[in-house]
C-alpha cells in the first residue's frame, strides 16, 4: 500500500441554484464517503482562499507571482491505494472534474 | 478521524436560503435585497468548498446561519455604503445569532413569513407574485421558475428587476400584517399559493421534477401560514386541506411507465395515508367559525374521494351538493364541467351530456382538452360510440403532454 495526495485544483461553483447546489455537494460527499467505507481515507482538508508565493526576484524575496485561479489549490485528500493507476482511478471519480476543477495525484514518498 | 460524512435533509440549502434571506432582509431592507441575496449565496459557496473536506456539520442549519451572519458583518464593517447604519446592523445581527434555540426559531419563522406577505404584496401582477416567491422564499434558481413556468430565463429575471424596483419604491415594509389588513393581504397570498400548486399539481408539460417541486414547497409555505397564530385561519387551514388531499393521490397517477391513471383506475393502496391525514386535520380546523370559500368546498370534494375505500363506494351526493355550492360562488365553465361528472355519476350519461352541451360555447372549452375528454367518456357510457370517438379526437388534438395524448389514444382504441 502506497499513500497519495491528491490536490483539487480550480473549480467553479458559481451560477448555480440552491437546490443544484446541494446536488453538486452531495455529489463530493457520496465520493468521500466511498473513501471512507473502503478505508482509503487518511485525510484531507480544505485550504484557506489567499495565502502568498514566495520567491527571489533580483536578489530581494518578494511575494508572487501570483497563482493563477486555475491553478488554485482548495484542498486535499490523502488516500491509501496499492499503485498509481487505482490512486488516478479513484481521482478520476471525483466529482471535481465535472466543475472545472483539476486533481493532482501524487505519491507520498516513504522514508 | 470520521467515518461517516453524513446526510443532508432534502431541499436544505433551497430552505436555508429562503430562512436568510428572509432574516437578512428584516435586519438590512428592501433596499439591499440583493445584496442579502448574493450574501446567502455566498454563504452555499462557502459550504460548498468546505463540507466535502470535512462532512455535514452536526447542525449544518447553524452553520450556515453564523456563516451568513459573520459575512454580512464582514461586508459592513469594510463598506462605506453601511456606515451610517453599521453600528446599529451589527447589533442587530449579533443579537439575531444569540443563541436561544426556541426563540431563535419562532422568529426565524416570522420572518419568513413576513417575506411571504411583502413577496405577495397585492400591489404587484400575480406572475410577478409568484416569482417573487418562489425565489426568496423558496430558493428557487431564475432557471427553475422559468423551466416551471415554460418560460425563459430573461422573462424570469425581468420580472424579478421589475419586482424588488416596486418593492422598494412603495416602501412595502417586511412584516406581518396588522389585523384589520389580513384578510385582503392573506387573500393575495393564498391565490399565489394555490396558482404555485395548481401550476405543480396539472404538470402540463409532462415528466418535470421541478413541478413536483413547486406543489411540495405551496404545501410547505400554506402549512407554515396555517401553524402560525398570525394565520392561524380557517380559510388557510382549507386550503392546507386541499393541498394534502390532492398531493397524497400524485403518486397514484401514473403508472411506472408514465401511464396517466384516473380516480377509477387508481390503486388506493399507494395514496399516501400521512397527508390525508394531515389534510382531514386541516380540513376539521377549517370548519370552525362561518367563513365557507372555494378552497373550503374543494377541499371537501377532495376529502370525499380520498374517504372513499373504493371508487364504487364514492359519495357522489355528497361531491355533487359540495359543487352545487361552488357554482353559486363562482359560475365558471370548468367549475360546471366537473359538477357535471358528479351529476353523471347520480343521473346518468345523458344528464352530463346536456349540462356540456350548454356551456360548450363558452371560453376555453373549445380548446380545453378535458371539455372534450369528458364529453367523449359520457358518450361512450350512453353508447354514443360515433359521437364519443369524435369527442377523443378533438381531445388529443388539445392535449398538452405526451402522456394524456397517449391516455386519449388507449381510450380512443377501446372504442372499437
Amino acid at each position: 500500500m502506497a499513500t497519495f495526495m491528491l490536490l483539487l485544483k480550480g473549480g467553479d461553483f458559481s451560477g448555480y441554484s440552491p437546490e443544484e447546489s446541494q446536488k453538486i455537494l452531495q455529489d463530493y460527499l457520496g465520493w468521500s464517503q466511498k473513501l471512507r467505507t473502503q478505508g482509503k481515507y487518511k485525510g484531507g482538508d480544505e485550504l484557506k482562499e489567499g495565502g502568498r508565493v514566495v520567491s527571489v526576484a533580483d536578489g530581494r524575496v518578494v511575494d508572487g507571482p501570483f497563482t493563477e485561479t486555475k491553478e488554485v489549490i482548495g484542498g486535499y485528500f490523502l488516500i491509501e491505494e496499492p499503485g498509481l493507476e487505482a490512486a488516478i482511478a479513484t481521482a478520476k471519480d471525483c466529482p471535481h472534474l465535472k466543475y472545472k476543477g483539476r486533481v493532482e495525484v501524487r505519491e507520498i514518498n516513504p522514508h | 478521524m470520521i467515518s461517516d460524512v453524513g446526510q443532508l435533509v432534502d431541499h436544505l440549502f433551497r430552505h436555508q436560503y429562503g430562512h436568510l434571506v428572509s432574516t437578512l432582509t428584516r435586519i438590512f431592507g428592501f433596499d439591499n435585497l440583493d445584496f442579502v441575496e448574493d450574501v446567502v449565496q455566498e454563504t452555499l459557496l462557502k459550504a460548498l468548498r468546505h463540507w466535502p473536506y470535512h462532512g455535514i456539520p452536526d447542525n449544518p442549519a447553524g452553520w450556515l446561519y453564523q456563516s451568513a451572519r459573520n459575512h454580512a458583518l464582514d461586508i459592513i464593517r469594510r463598506n462605506a455604503l453601511f456606515r451610517d447604519k453599521a453600528a446599529q446592523i451589527a447589533r442587530e445581527l449579533e443579537g439575531a445569532g444569540r443563541p436561544a434555540p426556541q426563540t431563535a426559531e419562532t422568529s426565524l419563522e416570522d420572518d419568513e413569513l413576513a417575506m411571504i406577505f411583502a413577496c405577495c404584496h397585492p400591489a404587484l401582477p400575480r406572475d410577478t407574485r409568484v416569482a417573487l416567491t418562489l425565489k426568496t422564499v423558496g430558493g428557487f434558481g431564475v432557471a427553475e421558475i422559468a423551466r416551471a413556468f415554460l418560460t425563459n430565463d430573461a422573462t424570469i429575471a425581468q420580472r424579478l428587476v421589475r419586482a424588488k424596483r416596486r418593492l422598494r419604491d412603495e416602501f412595502i415594509v417586511l412584516k406581518v400584517p396588522a389585523d384589520h389588513e389580513m384578510p385582503e393581504r392573506l387573500e393575495s397570498v393564498l391565490d399565489v399559493l394555490y396558482f404555485m400548486f395548481n401550476e405543480g399539481y396539472s404538470a402540463h408539460s409532462g415528466a418535470n421534477l421541478v413541478r413536483f417541486d413547486l406543489c411540495e414547497e405551496a404545501i410547505r409555505l400554506v402549512q407554515l401560514l396555517a401553524l402560525n397564530p398570525a394565520g392561524d385561519r380557517p380559510v388557510v387551514h382549507a386550503l392546507a386541506a386541499l393541498m394534502l388531499l390532492q398531493a397524497s393521490r400524485l403518486s397514484a397517477r401514473q403508472t411506472s411507465d408514465g401511464q396517466l391513471l384516473l380516480l377509477a383506475d387508481q390503486d388506493r393502496t399507494l395514496w399516501d395515508r400521512r397527508l390525508i391525514d394531515r389534510g382531514l386535520y386541516h380540513l376539521s380546523q377549517a370548519a370552525q367559525g362561518q367563513e365557507l370559500t372555494a378552497y373550503h368546498l374543494e377541499a371537501g370534494i377532495a376529502a370525499c374521494h380520498s374517504l372513499a375505500p373504493m371508487y364504487e363506494l364514492t359519495d357522489w351526493h355528497q361531491i355533487l351538493a359540495y359543487y352545487d355550492q361552488l357554482v353559486q360562488l363562482n359560475p365558471s365553465p370548468v367549475v360546471i364541467l366537473n359538477r357535471a361528472v358528479a351529476l353523471s355519476m347520480i343521473e346518468g350519461p345523458h344528464s352530463g351530456i346536456r349540462q356540456l352541451h350548454a356551456i360548450q360555447q363558452r371560453v376555453p372549452m373549445k380548446e380545453y382538452f378535458l371539455f372534450h375528454a369528458t364529453l367523449a367518456d359520457f358518450c361512450r357510457r350512453a353508447g354514443l360510440t360515433q359521437e364519443a370517438r369524435d369527442a377523443y379526437q378533438q381531445a388529443v388534438q388539445f392535449a398538452g403532454s405526451d402522456a394524456e395524448r397517449r391516455f386519449l389514444l388507449g381510450k380512443l382504441e377501446t372504442l372499437e
